[in-house]
């Protein structure tokens, strides 16, 4: 097992690795931006080393201030969390060769999996159905070939893309020139990388994806679904559950066997999920893969009892994965809301400022993933999660209830967040019901078709 | 505090380079974002008073043991619009020296390493120039040049030969005529002299 481990991250995954290395025996390494001085994370961590100013580039992005505390710290491995240089495989390259271990996949892996065009094709070879996409886009007449092909609408997607970044609908070839442009130059900013490609838009489908494990001696097993369908407008995942309400239990075995027949085509180790979209007929296609821990990861954990983070550790630590697929069993159900700092009236607007008083919920069967507390800054300079509450029960009906308990418990003052919509969520019929797909938040919850009766929850 | 938290063991440092390096930085940030207008700070190695520029100098001898001394944490709350960030580099107009127009300025780190003396040693006094290197900080192999924005005196080298340092930490104390805030923030935001962030960006497609 390691002796030191730098977490290159901040809000609540540093937290929450810095527990799983507790745990572990590990001592922990933070760093923070000159903006994250108070913050949470460099005062859980035995160490902490500011490497830079607030703008992310020159501080969480910042390799060389990163490698050069690690090297000061004379740590064993490098944990990257997940967004950043989770995904990064340059980054993971320059840890091996500063003898510091990446706590994740091969560099090959990333570069594989990282590159979603080339992604869709490796899983194709594998048999796993995939979406009909294009290549990398480097031409008008091109990209109108495709779309001509396949049908409108269609999704323009970052090849180095995640969390919604770099992503536009296009629903008519007029739009289309324009799509690739925004959506290049937003990947731009987002991972340094504009190259987009396009893909066919399934029409209300669900998104579904499936965990995976795997250790460095080839034994790879699933850790279950994960229902994700309820996204903000930007395709960023606002509400997850597990297991996935009224998913057919063929389509979820199918599910489930080609997320661990895909891992293990491309050898991967470490954790990692495998996203998928179910469309209505019970047809299920391989959207990308994400070779990193994910922000919904406690839902499968407190469902299937497995602490992914302290796994992710050991299996970088060389250990074997001793748990069995036999084993990975559903208990009860589980639901994650994340709370943004964001202004749900306004387009889900970023808000920043200093907290007042912070009231996190407790008691039987909630968790709370956060690293903001009362009297905490918000700084504008990153993504806007304040909190995961992750809430669990036998059943789906309970948890919910649950759930809005919990929530009903949360205070954060000094911002706008996303409780209000959770809240609203939590009473709709076709949410009760488990009936939600992609674009239903949008649609149900956001700009309800009629005004009237709308108050009171379709 | 997250400053004081790295893991090398290291020889205690004289009392003064205490004083500056875990008082005078940090209190500097706090007087910055405070609505104090003067602040005056004592300790048996040396004393600092801090003026705001634009703020009117208290005209009593410096060591009269006034205006707002930082015994109780709690007179000195910071009260003012915590959005605003205080300046980095922030002029102090000081009363010690009994002249009017001078100013300390801070030298802060801004790579993660291990900082290294320059090959001539730097004595609290000394006339120091515009460029003068003043020591070096070794990172990842490379070795990033610390230089002195401004000619100035030193007042004192806070870090020590061997030490980690990290983004933002003071190196040098140093003493020269009065400069604006942007004076000081254009001479000293030297160009990164670190290795570029190893990710490179890829051309999008125009279209």
């Amino acid at each position: 097992m390691f002796a030191k481990v730098l977490i290159a991250n901040r809000g609540e995954i540093a937290i929450r690795v810095i527990r799983a290395c507790r745990e572990l025996g590990v001592k922990t390494v933070a760093v923070f931006s000159e903006a994250d001085r108070q913050a949470l994370h460099p005062r859980f961590a035995d160490e902490a080393y500011c490497i830079g100013p607030p703008q992310t580039a020159r501080s969480y992005l910042n390799i060389p201030n990163i490698i050069s505390a690690g090297e000061i710290a004379g740590v064993d491995a490098i944990h990257p969390g997940y967004g950043f240089l989770s995904e990064n495989s340059q980054f993971a390259e320059i840890c091996a060769s500063h003898g510091f271990k990446f706590i994740g996949p091969t560099p090959a892996a990333l570069a594989l999996m990282g590159d979603k065009s080339s992604a869709k094709h490796r899983m194709a070879e594998a048999g796993v159905p995939v979406i009909p996409g294009s290549d990398i886009i480097e031409s008008e007449e091109q990209a109108k070939r495709f779309a001509r092909e396949v049908g409108f609408p269609v999704l323009i997607k970052a090849t180095a893309g995640g969390g919604g970044k770099g992503m536009r609908i296009v629903g008519r070839e007029a739009d289309l020139a324009a799509g690739v442009t925004a959506a290049s130059g937003e990947a731009q900013a987002a991972f340094s990388d504009g190259r987009v490609y396009i893909e066919k838009l399934l029409v209300r489908p669900r998104h579904i994806e499936v965990q995976v494990l795997g250790d460095e001696y080839g034994h790879v097993i699933h850790v279950g679904e994960r229902d994700c369908s309820i996204q903000k407008p930007g395709h960023q995942k606002l509400l997850e559950e597990t297991p996935a309400p009224n998913l057919d239990p063929s389509v979820r075995g199918d599910l489930l066997a080609s997320a661990v027949r895909a891992a293990r085509a491309v050898d991967y180790a470490n954790a990692g999920t495998l996203e998928f979209l179910v469309s209505e007929d019970g047809g299920y296609y391989f959207m990308e893969m994400n070779t990193r821990i994910q922000v919904e990861h406690p839902i499968s954990e407190v469902v299937y009892g497995i602490d992914l983070v302290k796994w992710q550790i050991r299996i970088a630590a060389g250990e074997r994965l001793t748990r069995r697929q036999e084993e990975i069993k559903p208990y009860g159900h589980a639901i994650e809301c994340r709370i943004n700092a964001e202004d749900v009236a306004n387009g889900f607007r970023p808000t920043a400022g200093k907290l007042g008083t912070v009231l996190l919920p407790g008691g039987p069967g909630v968790r709370v993933d956060s690293h903001i507390f009362s009297g905490a800054e918000v700084p504008p300079y990153y993504d806007s999660l304040l909190a995961k509450i992750i809430v669990s029960d036998r059943t789906r009906g309970n948890t919910i209830i649950r759930m809005r308990r919990a929530l009903a418990e949360t205070e954060i003052q000094g911002v706008e967040t996303t409780i209000p919509v959770h809240e609203r969520i939590l009473t709709m019929n076709s949410f009760l019901d488990g009936h939600t797909y992609v674009t239903w938040l949008r649609e149900h919850v956001l700009q309800p078709p009629s005004a009237v009766g709308a108050a009171h929850g379709r | 505090m997250a400053e004081n938290k790295k893991g090398r063991a290291r020889e205690e440092p004289t009392g003064f380079v205490r004083f500056v390096r875990k008082q005078v930085d940090p209190l500097s940030r706090f007087f910055a974002a405070s609505p104090l207008a003067q602040l005056q700070l004592k300790t048996p190695h040396g004393s600092v008073t801090l003026v705001k520029a634009n703020a009117a100098v208290d005209s009593s001898p410096a060591g009269s043991g006034r205006a707002g001394e930082v015994a109780g944490a709690d007179s000195a709350r910071s009260t003012g619009d915590s959005a605003k960030p205080a300046a980095r580099y922030m002029p102090w107009t000081a009363a010690q020296n009994g002249e009017a127009g001078r100013s300390y300025i801070t030298i802060n780190s801004e790579v993660v390493g291990i900082f290294h003396d320059a090959s001539q040693p730097n004595v609290p006094g000394a006339a120091l120039s515009s460029g003068q290197v003043l020591g070096y900080i070794e990172a990842l192999r490379l070795r990033n040049e610390v230089r002195c924005p401004i000619d100035s005196t030193l007042v004192a080298q806070v870090v020590e030969d061997g030490q980690p340092v990290d983004f933002g930490e003071a190196l040098f104390v140093v003493e020269s005529a009065l400069v604006s805030p942007d004076e000081i923030s254009a001479v000293t935001s030297s160009p990164q002299e670190q290795a570029p962030s190893e990710v490179a960006p890829v051309e999008p497609p125009r279209l």
